[in-house]
């Protein structure tokens, strides 16, 4: 049974509707994006932090170099083979990461409510400036924590193949009869 | 090609170190403060994994304020005994609380003079 058409006042509420849908859509991906714009512009900066040159690496840092390069490497083969121009590729790369910022914000910002919310005033306010201390002094566990987070997000953001939208095959018959014959088919087997 | 050997250009321009860094003593200090605290976790113990952590320039920060922290107690006078709890102290003020203050004023705030 076809739906009645909508009258005049839906059809503009309707649409309004979906207009807001796809500018708020449009934001979400957007301050997801320049999220990861500036986790990876910020890298540099976090790595090369007193601009002492090779002085500022220490050894977890080059391990995270050397293997950021290789997973750099992977993602722009993978790009490369699944038919991802640049732009599609690089856009993957920043909107992961983009999402590991946006969970690691929530995440601290759950942790932080959790101290505030279940304990008294003093005792939240002294564990709130403990746990913001922690974050803000490198603690090396936390470093690593981050770095490892980060190289995750490169993994996770390389193009696979069931991801990628499928071409919808050639029509074909829903189950196709089975013929005795004496000839040899001719498709190829996979 | 071309894009490729400017990335290695742009990397290697990062590795190589800057003609010069104009950071005044005390926030030099402060900074230093800090990587120290990341470094020791109390007076005698070192965090997990901090060695692995802890870069060349991090460790001569956190040296330079291990080293002006304990000639400050050494030759004023400073409630806080200890060289770490002193560090931390120093590390907790915010670029607000010490301005443009030297040194020994940074120091004293986090004695509480």
């Amino acid at each position: 049974m076809r739906n009645p058409e909508l009258s005049l006042a839906g059809k503009l509420d309707n649409g309004l509707s979906k207009g807001f849908s796809l500018i708020l859509s449009a934001v979400k991906t957007g301050f997801i994006w320049l999220s990861g714009l500036m986790m990876i512009a910020f890298l540099p900066v976090l790595i090369f932090e007193y601009g002492d040159g090779l002085a500022d690496l220490s050894r977890i840092e080059w391990g995270f170099m050397v293997l950021m390069g290789l997973l750099v490497w992977r993602h722009v083969r993978y790009c490369r083979h699944f038919g991802l121009g640049f732009l599609r590729g690089f856009s993957r790369l920043l909107i992961y990461q983009g999402l590991l910022m946006t969970v690691e914000a929530v995440v601290i910002g759950l942790i932080a409510s959790v101290l505030v919310g279940t304990q008294s005033v003093d005792t939240a306010t002294d564990h709130l400036r403990e746990f913001m201390q922690a974050l803000m002094m490198d603690d090396p566990v936390s470093k690593i924590l981050g770095f490892s987070l980060i190289l995750l997000a490169t993994y996770l953001a390389a193009p696979s193949s069931h991801r990628l939208p499928r071409t919808e095959p050639a029509t074909e018959p829903r189950f196709r009869p089975e013929i005795h014959s004496a000839t040899p088919t001719t498709e190829p087997s996979l | 090609m071309k894009s490729a050997l400017v990335c290695i250009a742009l990397l290697l321009g990062l590795a190589l170190p800057q003609v010069s860094t104009a950071a005044d003593d005390s926030t030099r200090l402060v900074q230093g403060c800090k990587e120290l605290t990341a470094i020791y976790s109390s007076r005698e113990q070192q965090r997990l994994m901090a060695a692995a952590t802890t870069s060349l320039s991090e460790a001569m920060m956190a040296g330079y304020c291990m080293g002006v922290v304990s000639e400050y107690q050494r030759r004023s006078y400073c409630g806080v005994t200890n060289w770490h709890e002193l560090a931390s102290r120093v590390a907790e003020l915010s670029d607000w609380e010490t301005g443009t203050d030297n040194v020994d004023s940074v120091l004293g705030k986090a004695c509480g003079h």
